[in-house]
C-alpha cells in the first residue's frame, strides 16, 4: 500500500542545512492502522507531509498504490490526493461558512461529482460518525470532538487508499480523544481502510496495530503492538 | 469541478463579504452605467438628429428641378428635353423600383387671406398632387384631401398668428414707435403662435392678378379648408409659426394662373408661374437606395439632387461622439477594476488558509484559479445588473430634464437592448480581467504554508 524507501529530507536555511529525516524505510500494508510516534522535532510531521505529497523529499522514494508521488507535478499530485488520500487535521480545518454536510462533500466537489450523489454519500458517512442530526449545522455550532468527526467523514468521502491523521486528538480532552481513536479503529476494521496516525502520545499510539517510532529524524522502531486495537 | 459549483462557491463568497462586494459593485455599476448612458446618448442623439435631418433635409428624397423655365429663355437653342420634367418622365420614375411616391410642385407665391370677414393671415401657396402629401410625411391633424373644387390643405403654421385689421395696425404702430423693445417683440412672438381653428372654414384668398405693385388688382378666390396638417415633430412652435404652407391642386393652380394671364394681356407670366411644375420630388423607400435611383433618374436627362452627403457628414460626427463616450465609460471601468483587484487580492490573502485546505483536499491549480475568476466575474455581473438599473435612472432623469427645459412629451434618450448587452459584457469583462491576478496569486498559494499553525 505505502512504501517509503531511503527517505531523507533536509531543511535549507540559507547556507545551513538541517537534516530532519535520515534514510527512512518502512512499508504499510493495506488495511493497517499505524501510529507514527515521536516527540516534538523528531520529524514525524515532516514525514507525514512528504507521504501526503505536500512536500518533496530531498532523497528517497514514496510509493503509494504503486505510484512514486515525489515525481509527480503539482497538478498530478492534486489529482492523486483527490482520489487516493484522506487527510485528518489536528485543528479539524473545516470551512466555517459551510455546513457540516457541505464540508464533508467538499472533496467530491473537486472531483465533479453531481450534487445528489455527493449529498447521499455525505449523509451516509455522517451517520457512520454519529452526526446524522448535525448535517445542516455550521462547524462553530459543534464541539471539538464533533468537528473532528466531521473532519474524519470528510477524509473518507472519496474512499481513499490511505488516510493520514495529523495529531487527530491533539486538541481534544481525554474522553473525546478515546472516542475519536475508537472511531478510527472501528472504521479501520469495518471499512478495511489504511490509517497512518501521527501522534506524540504513547497512549494514542498504543491503540494502533503498529507503531513506527522516530527520534531526531531516525526511524528507531517499527513495533507490531499485539495488544493494539483494543477499544476503550 | 462543475460550473454550478464554481458559481455556488463564488456567490457564497460574495454574500459573505457584503461590504467589499457592495463597494466593488458600486464601482462596476458606475462604470457600466457610464458606458450604457454614453452609448445611449450617442445612439439617441444620432437618431434624433437623423429624424431632424430627415424632416428638414429629407435624405430619403430626390428633388428634380424643372429647367423648363430656363430653357424658355434659351431661345430654343436645343430641341433636347434635357432638364425638363415631362409627364412621360414622371410616369417612368413612378414605376422605378424603390420609389414610394412622386410629388410635383409649383410654387405660386405668398398671398394674403381673410377668414370670417375679421381675421387676416398670409400663406405660401403651392400646387401639388394632393394625394401624395401623406407619402411625403405630412400627417393630417384634421380632415384630408377632397374631390371638391376650390379646396386647400393648410399646414399647422398657417393657422397661427391670424389677427384682425385693427390689431395689425396697432402692432405696426408699436413697432414704428419703439423698434428695439425686446419685451414687445417677445409679446408679438407669443401672439404669432396663437392658433385660429380653420378646419372646414371658408378662406378668401387675395390674389393680385396683375402682379404689379403700382396697379394692383385684387381678386378674391374662396377656398374651403378640407385638411389641416399636424405639427412637424421636433420643431419648436416659434419655427412652426413661420411655416405657413398651403397646398392646392394643380387644376386650381391652373385656374389662378389663367386669371393672372387674363389680367395682363400681352405680357408673359414669370417663368416659374408659366411652367407646369417647378420641381418634382421622389420619395425613396430607403436612404440606401437614393444613390442608385439618383443615377437612374439622371439617365432620363434630368438633374436630380439629394442630401446624402449631409448624412455622411453627420455619421462621421456621431462616430466621433460615440468613440469619445465609449472611452469615458471604459476609463471609469478601468478605475473600478482597480478596486476589484485590490478587494480580490485582499480576499486571497484572507482566504489563504481556506485555499490551503482545499489544495490538501485535492483542488488543483486550475480549480483554485477558476474559483476566483468566477467569483470576480459574478461580481462584474452583479455590478453590470446594478449598472443597468442605474443607467435607466440616469436616462429617466435626463429625459425629465430635457422635457422640462425643451418642452414636449416625447423622450429623446432611449436605451437599446444591444447597449444593455454591451454594458453587461464590459462589466463581466472588467470582473474577469480584474480577477486574473488575484486568481493566479491564489492558485500559487503553498498549501503546507497556508495550513501551518504557529
Amino acid at each position: 500500500m505505502l512504501r517509503v524507501e531511503h527517505l531523507s529530507h533536509v531543511f535549507r536555511n540559507g547556507s545551513e542545512d538541517t537534516p530532519v529525516l535520515r534514510d527512512i524505510n518502512f512499508t504499510i500494508h493495506k488495511g493497517e492502522i499505524v501510529a507514527l510516534l515521536g516527540s516534538s522535532g523528531s520529524g514525524k510531521s515532516t514525514l507525514l507531509n512528504l507521504m501526503a505529497g505536500l512536500m518533496k523529499p530531498t532523497e528517497g522514494t514514496i510509493l503509494i498504490a504503486g505510484q512514486a508521488i515525489e515525481k509527480m507535478s503539482e497538478n498530478k499530485l492534486a489529482e492523486f490526493r483527490r482520489t487516493n488520500i484522506g487527510f485528518i487535521f489536528q485543528a479539524y480545518e473545516l470551512i466555517s461558512h459551510m455546513t457540516v454536510r457541505e464540508n464533508v462533500e467538499l472533496p467530491l466537489v473537486f472531483q465533479g461529482v453531481k450534487p445528489s450523489s455527493r449529498k447521499e454519500r455525505a449523509l451516509s458517512l455522517l451517520e457512520k460518525v454519529g452526526l446524522k442530526d448535525k448535517t445542516e449545522m455550521f462547524p462553530s455550532q459543534l464541539s471539538g470532538g464533533q468537528q473532528q468527526r466531521v473532519s474524519i467523514a470528510r477524509s473518507l468521502i472519496t474512499m481513499p487508499s490511505i488516510v493520514f491523521a495529523d495529531e487527530p486528538t491533539g486538541n481534544l480532552d481525554t474522553k473525546t480523544e478515546n472516542e475519536i481513536i475508537d472511531l478510527l479503529v472501528e472504521l479501520n476494521q469495518t471499512l478495511q481502510l489504511t490509517f497512518v496516525i501521527v501522534t506524540h502520545e504513547k497512549e494514542v499510539a498504543d491503540r494502533t496495530k503498529r507503531i513506527i517510532q522516530l527520534r531526531d529524524g531516525y526511524l528507531i522502531d517499527q513495533t507490531v503492538e499485539m495488544g493494539g486495537l483494543a477499544t476503550s | 469541478m462543475r460550473i454550478s459549483d464554481y458559481i455556488s462557491i463564488g456567490w457564497d463568497q460574495l454574500k459573505r463579504r457584503k461590504v467589499v462586494t457592495a463597494m466593488c459593485t458600486i464601482g462596476i455599476a458606475i462604470g457600466s452605467a457610464a458606458i450604457i448612458v454614453a452609448l445611449s446618448l450617442g445612439e439617441s442623439a444620432q437618431q434624433y438628429a437623423q429624424e431632424q435631418v430627415n424632416s428638414f433635409l429629407k435624405i430619403d428624397e430626390i428633388t428634380i428641378v424643372n429647367q423648363a423655365d430656363t430653357k424658355s429663355q434659351d431661345n430654343g437653342s436645343s430641341d433636347s428635353d434635357r432638364g425638363i420634367i415631362t409627364k412621360q418622365k414622371l410616369d417612368i420614375i413612378a414605376q422605378l423600383p424603390h420609389v414610394k411616391a412622386v410629388g410635383t410642385y409649383k410654387s405660386l407665391g405668398n398671398f394674403g387671406f381673410s377668414v370670417d370677414e375679421s381675421k387676416d393671415g398670409r400663406l405660401e401657396l403651392t400646387a401639388t398632387n394632393l394625394e401624395s402629401l401623406e407619402a411625403f410625411d405630412h400627417k393630417f391633424k384634421q380632415g384630408g384631401i377632397s374631390e371638391q373644387e376650390n379646396t386647400v390643405v393648410l399646414s399647422y403654421g398657417a393657422l397661427m398668428g391670424l389677427m384682425d385689421q385693427e390689431a395689425m395696425e396697432a402692432r405696426d404702430k408699436q413697432i414704428r414707435a419703439n423698434p428695439n423693445d425686446e419685451a414687445m417683440w417677445e409679446q408679438f412672438q407669443e401672439m404669432d403662435k396663437i392658433v385660429t381653428p380653420l378646419y372646414q372654414k371658408q378662406l378668401k384668398l387675395k390674389i393680385d392678378v396683375t402682379q404689379d405693385l403700382n396697379n394692383p388688382k385684387i381678386v378674391e378666390i374662396p377656398l374651403r379648408v378640407v385638411g389641416v396638417l399636424a405639427k412637424p415633430s421636433g420643431v419648436s412652435d416659434n419655427q412652426i409659426s413661420w411655416m405657413k404652407d398651403a397646398y392646392i391642386s394643380h387644376a386650381l393652380a391652373d385656374q389662378i394662373t389663367d386669371l393672372m394671364k387674363a389680367a395682363r394681356p400681352g405680357t408673359e407670366l414669370p417663368p416659374e408661374l408659366s411652367a407646369e411644375f417647378n420641381k418634382a420630388v421622389v420619395k425613396v423607400d430607403d436612404t440606401k437606395n437614393v444613390e442608385s435611383l439618383d443615377k437612374t433618374i439622371k439617365k432620363l436627362r434630368l438633374t436630380p439632387q439629394n442630401n446624402l452627403h449631409q448624412q455622411d457628414r453627420l455619421a462621421e460626427q456621431f462616430a466621433i461622439v460615440r468613440t469619445v463616450a465609449l472611452g469615458v465609460g471604459l476609463f471609469v471601468l478601468f478605475i473600478a477594476s482597480i478596486s476589484i483587484v485590490v478587494a480580490m487580492t485582499m480576499s486571497t490573502y484572507q482566504r489563504r488558509r481556506q485555499i490551503g485546505i482545499m489544495k490538501v483536499l485535492g483542488a488543483n491549480l486550475a480549480q483554485i484559479r477558476n474559483m476566483f475568476i468566477v467569483e470576480s466575474a459574478l461580481l462584474g455581473l452583479v455590478g453590470g445588473v446594478f449598472g443597468i438599473l442605474f443607467s435607466y435612472w440616469v436616462v429617466w432623469g435626463i429625459n425629465a430634464l430635457l422635457m422640462a427645459t425643451e418642452g414636449g412629451d416625447q423622450s429623446i434618450l432611449f436605451i437599446s437592448t444591444w447597449i444593455l448587452g454591451v454594458g453587461i459584457f464590459f462589466a463581466v469583462l472588467t470582473g474577469v480581467l480584474s480577477g486574473i491576478y488575484p486568481a493566479i496569486s491564489a492558485s500559487r498559494t503553498d498549501a503546507l504554508t497556508a495550513i501551518k499553525r504557529d
